[in-house]
């Protein structure tokens, strides 16, 4: 089914539009229900520092993360249920209701949002497509596609770019612009893996381009697609007991 | 009982010896250990740094965690601590302030209490643990913790939480039990109590849980040790902004000296994108007095319950942080007293130092007119260095 897939996606290709390479390079990447473990570094000219966490998702709006690294954060979740986000710490034995302004605050001192790492706007539906032509990335052919923010979409952006593969639809390269059309970060793909039978990059840098030295990368170190968790799965119970 | 937990610690200081230093250790993946050494330096400031009091604490935290079966978990934790200065040496009671607890179960230990020394152990969670399906029992050594504002919680009838104690983030645990139903994603019914066999130290109470319009509502009814106890809670949005709030009212059902009171507390958070943070909060207490004596130091020191969270009638707070890069957070508390206009201020900044190495400065400033004169009756700095594993 997959081989069938990925012969067949590259022919139908050539006739899609802008918010379809998008959405099926979207769909690839996040699955309909996924599970992955990652390491997620933060990288400043004199020092560095690791994290990993397990991450649970479904659609854009359920997710539920697990810090297993460092030791002082060990245990902590969050859940994001659409619009209501809670934050559990096991040493306090507490469940903290978040305000949605925390969104948009940096993940933990790294230079993604919440927002990035827990998608509270989406890429397909906050943004209009415009297909601006052929580039090649790692090597690969790719469509260049611009997306601009709707108005009143929950988002900080003016304008991305997106570099998607042309025959594997993975996204290779991001451009996130301000509103006064100054590029403030890219996102750069790499070490293309084979991950739960998907072809798709699996580290990640995201880097700030005014701060030299400065970067976040995330390194996947296990996905899984598909897996059988439903909306029940997001809830406070499964805070506290996801190991 | 006093051999007996000298033998459950140290067995388990045996059993973990060869574990410690080790990053996120796993043992036979069943087993967990993990915790912190903490060395806090406090100066108390009686009257400037030429009279200081001051005290080294070392303090090892130990977590064990057993995971024998999905269904199946216990964990037993235990805090060591060694208190050398000035405080153990002044304060001939110092022993019994350290090891203050009501337990059924006496866990804990002084080991030296001599001169300027103190050592004391002592295990603050002993409880396992039942999960199926929705139900979820406890039993034991446990924090119940039914707070849902940030500083002042009238809804925590268990384990009261004095912001004061910044380096006791657990708390103390209850000997209890708790049975818990979810009957949704953020709704439960459940029912806690401690083990004691004194009435009036009884607390035993139901709490029900709801999500309804994108926020959580709690309503609570039971005992809490002499009094009726009747509470709700709430934590939502106003925006984009946090919206939180817990009322608790209190009716004594004994001949005591104690009134009826009402608890209340509110408060509002919001975050902004470049990670400075602003907190305000009120907390009501009708039967609270309008210039409490040593109102500070029995909030510090003492050991908390529900109806003395704080000894005023209004307590306001202002709490702001802020990133100063992903290494270095700061931020500023102020506690404002208005009938009395006795005021707490705690500047604190943390620096990361290393993976898992943390320093804080912590500031502790207490200002009230005790003769006439507004001045800062206590004055505490105090130094942390955190390593956790």
């Amino acid at each position: 089914m997959l081989a069938l897939l990925s012969v067949s996606e590259p022919l139908c290709g050539q006739n899609l539009s802008a918010v379809e390479i998008v959405t099926k390079a979207d769909q690839k990447r996040r699955g309909e229900t996924s599970y992955s473990q990652m390491k997620i570094s933060i990288v400043r000219p004199n020092w560095s520092r690791d994290m990993e966490v397990k991450a649970w998702s479904l659609g854009t709006d359920y997710s539920l993360i697990l810090i297993i690294n460092p030791a002082r954060d060990k245990g902590t979740t969050f859940l994001k249920r659409t619009k209501e986000i809670w934050n559990w710490i096991p040493s306090i034995d507490r469940n903290i209701k978040l305000p949605p302004s925390m969104m948009m605050q940096s993940w933990m001192g790294s230079d993604f949002t919440n927002d990035d790492l827990i998608k509270e706007s989406s890429i397909i539906e906050d943004y209009t497509h415009r297909l601006l032509g052929d580039s090649v990335v790692l090597d690969r052919e790719c469509y260049k596609i611009e997306l601009i923010p709707k108005p009143d979409a929950p988002v900080v952006w003016g304008k991305i770019y997106n570099w998607i593969d042309k025959k594997d639809f993975m996204e290779l390269q991001t451009e996130l612009y301000d509103e006064d059309g100054y590029l403030v970060n890219r996102v750069i793909f790499s070490e293309i893996e084979t991950l739960d039978g998907r072809l798709l990059p699996s580290k990640m840098e995201y880097i700030p381009v005014d701060k030299p030295g400065h970067k976040t990368v995330i390194k996947y170190q296990q996905v899984d697609y598909d897996i059988d968790i439903g909306e029940n799965y997001f809830s406070l119970q499964n805070m506290k007991r996801v190991r | 009982m006093r051999s007996l937990t000298c033998l459950l610690v140290l067995s388990m200081w045996c059993a973990c010896l060869p574990l410690i230093g080790q990053d996120s250790l796993e043992v036979e993946k069943k087993w967990f250990v993990d915790g912190y050494v903490k060395d806090l330096v406090t100066l108390n400031l009686i009257r400037g740094f030429d009279s200081a009091w001051v005290e080294n604490q070392i303090h090892h935290r130990l977590n064990f965690k057993w995971y024998p079966s999905s269904e199946f978990s216990a964990y037993v934790e235990i805090r060591n601590r060694i208190f050398w200065g000035d405080f153990a040496k002044n304060i001939p009671i110092y022993d019994q302030l350290v090891d203050l607890n009501n337990d059924v179960l006496d866990l804990s230990v002084v080991w030296v209490d001599e001169g300027s020394w103190v050592l004391h152990s002592m295990i603050d969670r002993a409880y396992v643990e039942w999960n199926h399906e929705d139900w979820e029992v406890r039993l034991g050594r446990q924090r119940i913790n039914w707070g849902v504002a940030l500083v002042w919680n009238p809804n925590d009838l268990f384990n009261a939480f004095s912001f004061f104690d910044f380096d006791y983030e657990e708390r103390p645990g209850s000997d209890g039990i708790r049975i818990k139903k979810y009957t949704g994603f953020a709704s439960s019914v459940e029912l806690a109590s401690n083990i004691t066999d004194d009435i009036d130290e009884l607390t035993s109470a139901f709490l029900w849980k709801i999500n309804k319009g994108q926020y959580d509502f709690q309503f609570l009814v039971g005992k809490a040790l002499e009094d009726l106890a009747f509470g709700a809670g709430w934590a939502g949005n106003i925006g984009d902004g946090g919206f939180k709030g817990e009322i608790t009212y209190l009716h004594p059902y004994t001949s005591n000296q104690n009134h009826p009171v009402l608890l209340a507390s509110l408060s509002g958070d919001y975050s902004f994108a470049s990670s400075f943070y602003l907190h305000g909060a009120f907390f009501l207490n009708t039967e609270g007095s309008q210039n409490p004596n040593f109102a500070f130091l029995s909030q510090r020191l003492g050991r908390l319950n529900v109806r003395n969270l704080s000894p005023y009638i209004v307590s306001s707070l202002l709490q702001t942080s802020y990133s100063f890069s992903p290494l270095i957070n700061g931020g500023i508390a102020l506690i404002y007293y208005p009938g009395s206009n006795a005021l707490f201020l705690n500047p604190s900044m943390t620096v990361s130092l290393k993976e898992n190495l943390d320093l804080d400065l912590i500031g502790q400033f207490f200002f009230d007119t005790p003769n006439e004169d507004y001045k800062p009756v206590n004055k505490f700095l105090f130094f942390r260095l955190k390593w956790s594993y």
